[in-house]
């Protein structure tokens, strides 16, 4: 240390580099400020191409449209508008949930409780009704306080006693399972509610007897998480707490409310997917959700949300729940092997990912 | 139950699988002409339990020239399975076979499919109610039954082999709230108490949760009899997982301890009552369920003929039939490699 | 550019007075010691407004304990601190924040995911009811930056895409920003940038003093030291070691001070 030292001063000698530097800079100066600063990159067709290609969601956005053409020729029992609206109802339910972990994603955390939650609330909520006599909305309402509180504990635990969510979650996941067996005694538990019920209409019924509501339900939900997480001040801390914590810790914002604030969020979330499951299947099963974590993980995954936080999209996640979706139902159309389904997955979500990589390369 | 209605059963079966080799020789004018159909099953868990019936749909299929699919998520999981019979219908299919496990939630389904006049059978698995709500047939195992005859087996096994009057009979379960393994379960307690009856015994049953991975299943079989193995004089799996048991008491020497029984012809289970580590096993003929099923549909499409439920029985396999049973069963090995089951 | 009235009135001294004014920050008698190792000792220092100090010394020295005093992330065992001379006591970087102190850490702090604007008003975003005012931190983004003379072409990049002195350069934007600082400290701003970059980061430093604020600057390189600080405080083992003009002093008396006069 003491040798660099003296090796960079010493040649230099008194006054050294200073009048140098100075000189630099007042020419600098005097040739004017630098090029002004603009708002915005560059403008115009070049520009707006460059934005799409900069979007986290370009290459998810890509193989959705592909896979959507490539299934419509394929098969034109695919892209008929009852077939449409099926896929869009078969990802409603992943597609809330998934719309929490995208939020604990980007603040770099993981809930792997979320398929267990799912299944507990169910049992719970189908409980409240048919054995206690509670008002469906009330139950629903519980559930969703309960799912709240039990992303509490997932996110208190790992934030304040620093156990990595991975674990904890873990746990919970084993814990919850436990608890619908539990509770339900390994049977499944059936609400005896009309056929013509408002709950049943409004979680599972149809709008103008086309549209399915549980696709409102996602829209709804999708539509607000994207706005706090794009538009409010929240959002952007969610965002700050997972690109860099210790940043975001210096800049006042507290990342723990931030975490556990996100696994309630996804927690709220399950219990509002296991009320829309209820009311299809008007019987709460102990093991339902049993994996689902996987297939909503994927979906965030899939959507450009990365692993370790800091950004991601629920545009994305939207988009790649629809790609699970769609190749769900395009290989029962096309008669595939039952078994050759986990493995299109798998391999669209290592390519979704590896074109994420490239572009983001070649931007760099 | 008894003997002789057994035997009814196990002839049922075995007439179904007989079918096969009949109609491959003839020359099968009538089903050549016929319009080309098509026809999806859909199963709620696809293990290799359901080989023999994928190869029953199939070569029904090849026989009437239809087009064929066997669909379902790689575990149980009714959600899933819900879904897929809905993608299923939305490739309109001229009839489907579905498995409901549940009293309700498959309800949808089936109806959604009878509108969109599609010929719909249940096999495998038909849960209470789903009949009076959709007038749907199945073909399949009886779980009362079938457990009836196990539960009633395994005393007659206890008995044999230790000689007690008294104890516990664990039932392992693979997955609690399965309407065919509770009901099998339910079934096998009443064949226990049947038995007590008849010969004044007491022995009690208790299930006990476990899973489809032997490692983490042996553990709790571990666990359970050095915890109360002084009262343990039995295992009903109400699945394969006795075939688990088997494993345990030959690594441990129990062989003697006490009796092992369970449903279905999975080779280790099959091989557990070769090398005597396993007493009984109880078949259902999954086979029949994929032909059958396909007949049922058949003579709907064709001829018009409404559906009607077929038992696919409860088969008694153990050391009396065992070198017959598994060298029928050698056929589905090698067809489950070439489904990618194996 | 600099201004003259206080390169003529600051004096060589340890405790550099002005006639009728007040140093902007000024510590007497600190001290500070983490269990048996005296980190400072009565340690006098002073920044005057629109002057550059550089804060030099060997590692252990005592440089970021005494910064981070300062910025109010420590609290001295003893001694005080003024601020125009009033005594002050910071509990917090925030309480120092307040009165328009702002660090600039040597890993910027920066989300690399986030754009310059974002990152600019990190953790303090303006709303309009209950959505950020995205248009006002656009505009305000670009006129710091541009105060500051950057050559950042846009304030909707992330800056992750930015080159080390481009981000020093958000970094310092947020800081001067966010305290309406009177006084930014930076800690080790050129340490990982290549010449080109660093020359950026001390027109900046440049800059700021051009509009009046105080800096204090952390530096390794004695040679970026010189070439802006006014005034160079050595810190020497928790004490300090001397106090020079740089227009009287030179490197080699500089790393005699660093070093001490017995090693040489």
């Amino acid at each position: 240390m003491e040798q660099d030292l003296r090796q960079n001063s010493q040649p230099e000698a008194p006054g050294c580099g200073t009048n140098n530097v100075d000189a630099i800079l007042d020419e600098l100066e005097s040739a004017g400020a630098p090029e002004l600063l603009t708002r915005a990159g560059p403008r115009g067709l070049r520009g707006s191409l460059q934005a799409l290609l900069r979007m986290r969601e370009f290459s998810v956005l890509s193989a959705t449209i592909l896979l959507f053409i490539a299934l419509s020729l394929a098969t034109p029992l695919f892209p008929q508008l009852d077939n449409i609206l099926l896929v869009a109802r078969q990802i409603s339910i992943l597609a809330i949930i998934a719309t929490g972990v995208t939020f604990l994603f980007i603040s770099g955390e993981i809930d792997l409780s979320i398929g267990s939650i799912y299944g507990f609330l169910g049992i719970v909520l189908a409980s409240l009704i048919a054995k206690f006599g509670f008002n469906p909305w009330l139950a629903l309402l519980i559930v969703v306080i309960m799912g709240a509180a039990i992303g509490f504990v997932n996110g208190t635990v790992t934030t304040r006693f620093g156990i990595p969510s991975f674990i904890v979650t873990l746990g919970m996941l084993s814990i919850l399972r436990g608890g619908a067996l539990l509770a339900s005694g390994g049977w499944p538990v059936m609400i005896k509610l009309a056929r013509d019920d408002p709950f049943l209409n409004i979680t599972s019924g149809h709008v103008s007897g086309l549209v399915p509501t549980q696709v409102f339900w996602m829209i709804g939900v999708m539509a607000l998480g994207g706005f706090v997480l794009s538009k409010t001040r929240f959002g952007s801390h969610v965002y700050a707490t997972g690109g860099n914590q210790e940043a975001a810790i210096l800049a006042g914002i507290n990342t723990k409310w931030i975490k556990t604030i996100n696994f309630m969020i996804t927690g709220a979330l399950c219990g509002i997917a296991a009320a829309l499951l209820l009311g299809q299947h008007r019987n709460a099963f102990p093991l339902t959700g049993t994996g689902y974590e996987l297939d909503i993980i994927a979906a965030v995954v899939i959507g450009g949300t990365p692993l370790f936080g800091g950004a991601g999209s629920i545009l994305g996640t939207f988009l790649g729940a629809a790609v699970l979706g769609m190749i769900t139902n395009g290989l029962v159309l096309l008669g595939a092997s039952a078994y050759f389904e986990p493995v299109a997955k798998g391999s669209i979500i290592v390519a979704a990912i590896l074109v994420d990589t490239l572009i983001r390369k070649r931007r760099v | 139950m008894n003997r002789r209605d057994l035997l009814k059963l196990m002839a049922a079966g075995a007439g179904a699988a007989a079918f096969a080799p009949m109609f491959a020789g003839m020359s099968t004018p009538a089903f050549a002409q016929r319009k080309k159909r098509k026809v999806i099953f859909v199963t709620h868990d696809l293990n290799p339990f359901f080989v023999p019936a994928i190869v029953g749909l199939k070569d029904f299929g090849a026989l009437a020239g239809w087009d064929t699919e066997f669909i379902g998520p790689p575990v149980h999981d009714t959600q899933k399975t819900v879904e897929l019979q809905y993608n299923a219908i939305a490739a309109k299919p001229d009839a489907v076979g579905f498995t409901a496990v549940d009293s309700e939630a498959f309800i949808d389904p089936i109806k959604a499919a009878q509108e969109a006049g599609i010929f719909v059978v249940l096999y495998n698995t038909r849960a209470p109610g789903v009949k009076e709500a959709t007038g749907c047939a199945y073909v399949g195992q009886d779980f009362i039954v079938a457990g009836n005859v196990a539960g009633y087996e395994i005393c007659k096994y206890i008995t044999k082999k230790t000689g007690r009057k008294e104890g516990k009979i664990i039932m392992p379960i693979i997955a609690p709230g399965h309407f065919a393994l509770e009901t099998r379960n339910l079934g096998g307690t009443q064949g226990v108490e049947r038995y007590n009856k008849e010969f004044g015994t007491n022995f009690t049953t208790e299930p006990l949760a476990v899973t489809t991975n032997e490692a983490e299943a042996v553990a709790k079989f571990e666990a359970k009899w050095a915890a109360e193995g002084d009262q343990i004089v039995g295992w009903l799996a109400s699945d394969f997982t006795h075939g688990f048991v088997g494993h345990m008491a030959v690594d441990k020497g129990l062989t003697d301890k006490f009796a092992v029984g369970g449903y279905d012809l999975v080779d280790f289970v099959l091989e557990g009552i070769k090398n005597g580590s396993v007493d009984f096993t109880i078949g259902q003929n999954p086979y029949a369920q994929g032909f059958l099923t396909s007949a049922l549909i058949y003579q709907g499409l064709e001829v018009g003929y409404p559906a009607s439920d077929i038992d696919t029985g409860a088969e008694l396999v153990d050391a009396t039939n065992i070198d017959k049973v598994m060298a029928r069963e050698q056929l589905w090995k090698e067809k489950a490699k070439e489904f990618g089951l194996g | 550019m600099e201004q003259p009235g206080i390169l003529l009135t600051a004096v060589n001294t340890t405790t550099p007075g002005m006639i009728g004014e007040y140093p902007l920050v000024e510590l007497r008698g600190i001290s500070k010691a983490f269990g048996h190792v005296q980190a400072l000792q009565r340690v006098d220092f002073c920044v005057f407004p629109g002057e550059v100090v550089g804060l030099v010394g060997d590692n252990g020295a005592g440089k970021s304990t005494l910064i981070k005093i300062i910025s109010g992330a420590y609290q001295p065992d003893s001694g005080t601190i003024l601020m125009d001379g009033k005594p002050v006591t910071f509990h917090s970087p925030r309480d120092a924040m307040m009165m328009g102190i702002a660090t600039v850490y040597q890993n910027l702090a920066l989300v690399d995911q986030r754009d310059v604007a974002a990152n600019i008003f990190l953790g303090r975003e303006p709303t309009k009811g209950i959505v950020i005012d995205r248009r006002r931190m656009v505009e305000e983004s670009v006129q710091v930056l541009q105060q500051l003379r950057s050559d950042i072409p846009s304030v909707e990049v992330p800056v992750g895409l930015l080159s080390g002195g481009q981000r020093q350069a958000v970094a310092i934007a947020r800081a001067v920003h966010q305290a309406a600082a009177r006084l930014v400290i930076m800690d080790e701003p050129v340490a990982a940038l290549g010449i080109e970059e660093s020359r950026k980061v001390l027109r900046l430093i440049k800059q700021l003093k051009a509009q009046g604020r105080a800096v204090i600057v952390i530096s390794h390189n004695l040679e970026h030291v010189f070439s802006v600080a006014d005034r160079i405080v050595v810190l020497r083992r928790g004490r300090l070691a001397g106090v020079r003009r740089r227009e009287e002093t030179n490197a080699a008396e500089i790393v005699r001070l660093i070093v001490g006069a017995e090693h040489l």
